[in-house]
């Protein structure tokens, strides 16, 4: 069975569209064929492993068995929650084979694999990638956010250099950008206080730009909608004046852009921080 | 079987794998915790620790340190960073160790009641209702559904109609999905 299995998640069918979008079209380029689970429910985010952990397991495990009836062994999910919850689970799946039955679903469910918008384009597709860059990021100071859940803990990312991990530079470098080393990659950005707890969202966010700021990085290039929502939204309520604010763009735009897409096509024109700007200076 | 004289350090090494008993205090969890910082958590995930050791160790206090560990805001200020579980020299899941704290405390009704955790607990359930209700959680909905429930009716009301104008805010829900295998399962789940 040709094509990839797609958990788009509910942020990406909401608030973080421009990041399903993006990723739509460079698959498209790629000639890689997205087939989006049928009925995929949520995976429960934070909250479901918070307050309750049999609903956490379930609403995942019940996913992973609707890609396996569609006859698909891999799912790559972009939301790094999304992402996480499915790989906690299948790995949970491994040594609890009592949540398939509480599903009516045959033993095996753990050998369908999540994988992170990162494994996909790091060690499917780079050289196809590669050949299709057309408009190169020349000169474009980029800082690669990773947050957490795309990286932690590697006994479920299967990551190793897990406190400085290389592979969205990696993936900048060959788009003929410029990654920045800075201090704040994988720090957390508060991700689901960004509702019940804003103090925490807000003092995260401003280290993270801070620290981007200091080594002089004209964008943040990241791969979680979490991250996106807590950046860019809230950039003015951070105290940094819209002048001094940093575009902060999905991995999938950049590479999109890259390979020649427009602006609307991939929902750049979305964002709270215009991000025009920063593609100007690449352009020059 | 699960019953409430079952130890919080028992519970976490039957979900995790891994023992709080194997913390040596060396405090690596509490210097990576992006929450562990003046204003935020009560008290450190070490400390978190050191109160699930003395619940098994001193079975005539155990109901006390058990107490002090569920009751701390700590376990809801919790981001679920993983900083702490990846870095534990002794390979302690002390974010897994924060979920065992945060469900026993709603089953046993001991947890920490300032306005902050009731703000963070009312988010949560806001959150798995709806995904359990409806299959997919619309955004709009959940905000609501959250304002409701805490009274924070004017939080970040002008962020609303922004999102709205940058298309990330839908009116109205989109596809649903069915949970009624997932609902049976939690159930089934539930009673061994």
């Amino acid at each position: 069975m040709s094509g990839l299995g797609y958990y788009p998640g509910c942020s990406l069918s909401g608030s973080a569209s421009e990041y399903d979008r993006s990723l739509r079209a460079v698959a498209g380029q790629l000639g890689v064929e997205l087939r989006e689970i049928p009925e995929w429910v949520c995976c429960g985010a934070t909250s479901a492993h918070a307050i309750d952990h049999n609903a956490a397991l379930c609403l995942a495990a019940d996913t992973l068995a609707k890609a396996r009836r569609a006859g698909l062994t891999e799912v790559l999910a972009p939301c790094a929650m999304c992402y996480q919850r499915l790989a906690v689970v299948a790995h949970e799946l491994k040594q609890n084979p009592g949540i398939a039955t509480a599903l009516d679903e045959a033993p095996g469910l753990e050998n369908i694999k999540p994988l992170s918008v990162l494994a996909w384009l790091n060690n499917g597709v780079s050289d196809a990638l590669q050949a299709k860059v057309t408009r190169s990021l020349t000169g474009l100071k980029v800082a690669c956010y990773y947050g957490c859940l795309l990286v932690r803990p590697p006994k479920i990312t299967g990551i190793q250099q897990v406190e400085a991990p290389r592979q969205m530079e990696q993936l900048v470098t060959l788009l003929g950008g410029q990654p920045v080393r800075w201090s704040m990659a994988t720090e957390c950005c508060g991700a689901s206080f960004a509702l019940s707890q804003k103090s925490t969202v807000l003092r995260q966010g401003r280290q993270i730009y801070d620290a981007a700021r200091k080594v002089g990085a004209d964008v943040f290039c990241l791969a979680c909608p979490m991250c996106h929502a807590n950046l860019d939204m809230r950039q003015g309520e951070m105290g940094i004046p819209a002048e001094a604010q940093l575009p902060v763009i999905y991995l999938t735009q950049l590479i999109g852009w890259a390979m020649g897409l427009d602006a609307t096509t991939l929902g750049l024109d979305k964002h709270f921080v215009p991000t025009a700007g920063a593609f100007a200076k690449e352009k020059s | 079987m699960t019953t409430v004289s079952q130890t919080l350090a028992n519970l976490v090494h039957q979900r995790t794998g891994t023992r709080p008993l194997d913390c040596y205090q060396c405090g690596r969890c509490a210097a990576g915790c992006p929450q562990n910082v003046p204003g935020e958590m009560d008290i450190s995930p070490t400390r978190i620790m050191r109160l699930l050791q003395g619940e098994t160790a001193f079975p005539e206090k155990a109901v006390e340190y058990a107490r002090q560990a569920l009751t701390a805001e700590t376990p809801w200020l919790c981001a679920g960073c993983q900083a702490c579980t990846t870095r534990c020299p002794q390979g302690v899941d002390i974010a897994g160790a924060m979920d065992v704290l945060r469900q026993e405390g709603l089953k046993r009704r001991m947890t920490a009641t300032t306005k902050r955790v009731r703000d963070i607990q009312a988010l949560h359930r806001t959150f798995l209702n709806s995904a359990l209700r409806h299959g997919r959680i619309h955004e709009l909905f959940l905000v609501i559904g959250y304002k409701l429930r805490t009274g924070h009716l004017f939080q970040d009301a002008a962020l609303g109609p922004a999102m709205m104008a940058k298309g990330k805010l839908h009116l109205l829900p989109g596809k649903s999905a069915d949970t009624s295998r997932v609902k049976t399962a939690v159930e089934r789940l539930k009673t061994p």
